[in-house]
């Protein structure tokens, strides 16, 4: 009994994560494979294509900056829930979807430069009235939980709206879908998704740009540089604007200084 | 002590702490500076206050101006407290140096000599000093103010840089503040005035009767936040926060309310 609980005492210990203070930073000449953690949440960000590989913005950005490094590159699933949680513990590098770029995520991870610029968006019934954020009082209104909600805190008027997190795009369709819910704030592409499910469902208005980066751990500073140099050659190419234009539909705006 | 009593508190030795709130474990990641910020709940922020309009007090002696503004904005954004750490101009590096505040939000000009010594985040704003004339002045450049009478608004940027550029047999008036040395120069009681560049823009149009233009640029420079060299993660969160705030025009604001006008877009740089 005494060896059982020593081995497994032992064996909880092996299992656990290295702290972040302890994890050293990564160290780009020795790196051999990029292990790069993608949310496949179904949207124009990432998704599986008709042969069951896996597309969209993200994967696009992951490839080029695995090839700018000459690595592999691994992709290493995870979700909106656990994508900050699974950077930190360090069962990837890198993360491609991160949650979008506001001053409370990046409290918690460096974020590189943003490649994606998209809309937040209000999408309602057809049949609905909403002209205005200010509309949304008093609605139910579905959002992604987690991080994500960070975004509507100065958007939208979250005190007055009944606001039900929701894991991913299915359950906020669905929540739509049932009338379960009056409205959803989601990202543009979550939108069209949602839009293209359902086609009772239209964008009523926006709410403003999100911006969409890739992030590391705090300390990992050679990467966060090759990663930042990369994107940047990808825009001054012209590549990420052809990649945003693809996936998105829309022009990736000039960003703001940086 | 058995080993089996022994092991769950050599268990407990190597399990990572679990702090009580997420908030807790989320700063437990940042290292450096920002990591002590974090923890500690305050930000030590350095600003200059005989610097109007970005750093000075209002009517009822509370810190106020452009640079003040955004360290309220940057302890609001740390979620954390802040301390104004009230600096003079040349202490302004050796303050940060040794560690008395964390971040230098008081117009810190962006120069080389000055980044070997601190990391500048993207520059947020951008300062002209001038030297202002009446219409009729033959003053056409900086060696015409030889021997000649220059108002310089006591206590500023403006006169900081004037001081180091003026040729030295320059006669020089140091007035309380910025529209002083204007009324000087408009009456005749001086041969040029030292300003900005704002406020002179701002006077031909806002009272184009004045008998005063803008001569000649003294000196132009972008100025930033910084930090400690090595504070790689504040570093990058303030430049986080300034794009952030970039995008969605709380830095115009601050501009705005300040300085008037859009502010120039600043050179990218990392």
């Amino acid at each position: 009994m005494r060896d059982v609980t020593r081995r497994a005492l032992l064996a909880t210990i092996a299992a656990l994560p290295l702290s972040p203070a302890a994890a050293t930073p990564l160290r780009i000449p020795t790196l051999r494979a990029l292990r790069a953690g993608l949310d496949l949440d179904g949207t124009a960000t990432a998704y599986r294509d008709a042969a069951n590989g896996l597309a969209g913005m993200a994967v696009e950005v992951g490839a080029l900056i695995a090839d700018g490094l000459g690595v592999v590159l691994n992709l290493v699933p995870t979700s909106a829930a656990r994508a900050v949680e699974d950077l930190r513990a360090g069962s990837f590098d890198l993360l491609l979807n991160a949650p979008p770029l506001t001053i409370e995520a990046a409290r918690e991870v460096l974020f590189a430069d943003p490649y994606a610029a998209l809309d937040l968006a209000v999408i309602a019934p057809s049949r609905l009235p909403l002209s205005s954020a200010a509309a949304l009082a008093g609605r139910r209104v579905a959002a992604l939980g987690g991080r994500a909600m960070q975004l509507l805190a100065s958007r939208a008027p979250i005190d007055r709206m009944e606001v039900q997190a929701l894991p991913d795009l299915s359950a906020i369709a669905a929540a739509l879908a049932e009338a379960r819910v009056d409205a959803a704030i989601v990202t543009s592409p979550m939108a069209s998704r949602i839009a293209t499910l359902n086609p009772a469902m239209e964008v009523k208005l926006t709410l403003g740009t999100v911006w969409l980066a890739p992030a590391c751990r705090f300390g990992d500073h050679d990467l966060l540089q090759a990663v930042n140099t990369l994107l940047y050659i990808a825009r001054q190419e012209g590549r990420m604007q052809l990649l945003h234009q693809a996936y998105y539909e829309r022009a990736l705006p000039r960003p703001p200084f940086f | 002590m058995t080993t089996r009593r022994r092991l769950p508190l050599l268990a407990a030795a190597f399990l990572p702490l679990r702090p009580d709130s997420a908030r807790a474990q989320a700063m437990g990641d940042a290292t450096g500076t920002l990591g002590r910020i974090l923890r500690s709940g305050l930000v030590r922020v350095g600003v200059w206050l005989e610097a109007p309009p970005w750093g000075s007090y209002d009517h009822d002696g509370t810190p106020d101006g452009a640079e003040v503004a955004l360290a309220r904005l940057l302890a609001r954004d740390l979620g954390v407290r802040l301390r104004l750490q009230r600096l003079a101009v040349r202490d302004r590096i050796p303050a940060l140096e040794e560690d008395r505040v964390d971040i230098l939000a008081a117009l810190v000009p962006v120069m080389s000599a000055t980044s070997r010594r601190v990391a500048f985040a993207s520059p947020h704003g951008e300062l002209t000093v001038a030297v202002a004339t009446r219409r009729d002045s033959a003053v056409r450049s900086l060696a015409d103010l030889a021997g000649r009478r220059v108002a310089l608004p006591d206590n500023t940027f403006a006169a900081e840089e004037a001081r180091i550029r003026l040729p030295p047999d320059t006669t020089q008036l140091l007035m309380p503040d910025l529209i002083a040395c204007i009324d000087a120069a408009t009456r005749g009681r001086v041969d040029a005035a030292i300003s900005y560049g704002w406020l002179l823009r701002d006077l031909s149009l806002s009272r184009p009767e004045l008998d005063i233009e803008q001569r000649f640029t003294l000196t132009h420079a972008h100025h930033a936040l910084a930090v400690r060299l090595g504070d790689a993660d504040l570093l990058r969160f303030l430049n986080t926060l300034l794009y952030l705030r970039g995008a969605d025009g709380t830095l115009a604001e601050i501009h705005e309310r300040y300085l008037r006008g859009t502010p120039a877009v600043a050179p990218v740089f990392r």
